[in-house]
């Protein structure tokens, strides 16, 4: 080191030249390609951004026991598998309220074969983690991986969906974490509490009419026995639909046959849903301060021929909250934004949601205001109602048929949501309608449609649902009567 | 002596002998256990990780009969008496805890081998 620092010093006119020469040879002696700018390199593949992939058909097979496998191959690297089993709060009574939460929170844990910790990490070594959501008539597990392990996916997902052991312990676990997080949602009102009112209010004392988030001696009351009789009775072959998006389909079928094929029993009707137009009124809550009001209809089911109509209705009242800071596809020419949210400031939020069941649907209108102005509240729900079965603009049901056949677009594009529309498509259906299909509905829609699926609505007996601090609101019959269709 | 000598005669032999002690050992166990009304896995270890574990996975009514499996049996050691015989073959299965265990310590072996 010191000698070769000595050396250099002693030596500047060959360092010097060193860096100088390395500056002065460096565009001559330089190995890199001369790339001039102004010509073309490569040439680039003719339509290469516009190559359309068509997909095929969703094949639908049914296997002797019952079950049913969907799937659609897009020739992609990554599939998406999902087991949709028609099961849920609605299928609950006393002896069973509850379950479906227990089932959902239990859905990786111990099995005959396995146990929780294996299926955990099995799982996990297959790059990707199952999801689970429950709703009031059907449960869904999926999970995305890739292409090469849609068996070992199945192969779990049909040891949880076929024999869990349902230990004590284990739901006692699960009945505490609910109770954690019931306790954390205190107080706290949105969209999913105020459908839970408007779901009692209107199916009141029937099963579709439980709460998808119970409250505490609810979940205190679960046993083991309800929970293991429930799983018994629902978790069948025909109730199961088995979605697989990004397979192959003969591939997926022998794979559900080896590892779902244990699964027997028969296919579980629900009860029928009675509407009955009720009145729910939370007056003590703390909340927020805000008065929540929500009125809702009678709608169409899975199978009616106005669906594509309700859904469009849906989009052209549209609305949200007011603090929504808009943007395309945001909804901000509906009528809720244009003539509720726009006109009057102390409209918080105001929305219109629909659900869809199997025989029955409820189309809501919900607005959160401050409590003083809860009266004129709904009063401008009334008169948006009644709006809603007078004429249609043809504005604005362009608008409403476009923002719809967007979303669809949109969301069948996403490997997640194809699934879920596929599995779901075969619960209610046996059979999937193309994007195309779809579309086709929509645009075949027109105002008179509308209208007379309005009047439909409104001439079903009004419910209402208020949260918060409500004090002041009038009584159902009396909103009732302001309805004029 | 030759035929005392053959290795399959003295493993016989052997055995019976063992089986011998084995039935009167576990006859006057069982009468011992019956005599205080405990069953045999009340008497496991308790500060066991594994046992612990199987302990509060059985429901409370077990739970509470296995404590007052206990205290009787303490109960009749302090006073020097027994527990009456109508009562000897009422107590239940003798191994009750010994399969949630076995559970236990496998899910513990599989997790610490991780």
């Amino acid at each position: 080191t010191k000698k070769m620092l000595f050396r250099a010093a002693l030596n500047p006119a060959k360092r010097n030249a060193r860096q100088f020469g390395s500056l002065l040879n460096m565009f001559q002696n330089s190995k890199m390609p001369r790339v001039p700018l102004d010509e073309v390199l490569v040439e680039a593949p003719a339509n290469a951004a516009t190559a359309v992939v068509t997909a095929d058909a969703p094949a639908i097979t049914t296997l002797p026991s019952g079950l049913r496998v969907v799937t659609v191959d897009d020739k992609n690297a990554v599939s998406f598998v999902g087991v949709f089993v028609s099961c849920g709060q609605r299928f609950e009574d006393e002896t069973t309220m509850g379950s479906s939460l227990v089932l959902e929170r239990l859905a990786l844990g111990p099995t005959e074969n396995h146990t929780a910790l294996a299926m955990n990490r099995a799982v996990a070594g297959l790059g990707s983690h199952v999801m689970t959501s429950t709703s009031r008539e059907l449960m869904t597990y999926s999970a995305e991986v890739l292409r090469n392990d849609i068996s070992p996916m199945l192969e779990i997902l049909g040891e949880a969906v076929s024999n869990p052991k349902l230990n004590t312990w284990d739901i006692d676990a699960a009945k505490s974490m609910l109770i954690e997080q019931c306790e954390g949602r205190e107080g706290f009102i949105d969209e999913a509490v105020v459908s839970d009112y408007c779901h009692a209010a209107a199916y009141v004392n029937t099963p579709l009419s439980l709460p998808t988030a119970p409250s505490k001696p609810v979940i205190e009351s679960i046993t083991t026995e309800g929970v293991q009789s429930f799983f018994n009775k629902h978790y069948t072959a025909p109730n199961i639909v088995v979605s697989v998006v990004g397979g192959n389909h003969d591939e997926v079928v022998e794979s559900v046959e080896k590892y779902f094929g244990t699964i027997g029993g028969e296919k579980v009707t629900p009860i029928q849903a009675k509407y009955q137009a009720g009145d729910v009124r939370n007056f003590g809550m703390q909340g927020d301060g805000m008065a929540h009001v929500a009125l809702s209809f009678e709608s169409v089911n899975w199978t009616d021929d106005s669906l594509a109509a309700a859904s469009v209705l849906q989009m052209m009242m549209g609305g949200g909250g007011s603090f929504s800071a808009g943007g395309p596809g945001k909804g901000m020419y509906t009528r809720l934004y244009e003539q509720v949210l726009n006109q009057y400031g102390f409209v918080q939020a105001a929305t219109c949601s629909q659900a869809i069941y199997s025989d029955t649907g409820l189309f809501t209108l919900y607005g959160t205001s401050f409590p003083q102005y809860a009266n004129q509240l709904v009063a401008i729900l009334v008169e948006q109602a009644n709006k809603m079965a007078g004429p249609v603009n043809a504005t604005e049901l362009a608008r409403a048929k476009n923002l719809l056949k967007s979303y669809i677009m949109t969301h069948l594009e996403s490997r997640m949501w194809l699934n879920d529309d596929m599995g779901r498509a075969v619960q209610a259906y046996n059979h999937v309608k193309s994007c195309s299909e779809l579309c086709a509905q929509v645009d075949a829609v027109t105002a008179k449609d509308v209208q007379a699926l309005a009047q439909k609505l409104l001439s079903s007996k009004l419910s209402v649902a208020a949260i918060g601090d409500v004090s002041g609101l009038p009584q159902r019959d009396e909103v009732a009567r302001q309805i004029t269709a | 002596i030759y035929h005392l000598l053959h290795l399959a005669a003295m493993a016989t032999l052997f055995k019976r002998a063992f089986n011998v002690m084995k039935e009167a050992y576990l006859k006057r166990l069982r009468t011992d256990l019956n005599r205080y009304g405990l069953r045999y896995d009340d008497l496991l270890i308790e500060t066991d990780r594994d046992v612990i574990t199987a302990i509060s996975r059985l429901s409370p009514r077990e739970r509470a009969l296995r404590i007052m499996r206990i205290k009787r049996a303490l109960d009749c050691e302090l006073k020097h008496s027994f527990v009456p015989e109508h009562l000897w073959d009422k107590q239940g299965p003798h191994r009750y805890l010994t399969p949630l265990i076995e559970q236990a310590r496998k899910e513990r072996l599989e997790r610490e081998y991780l």
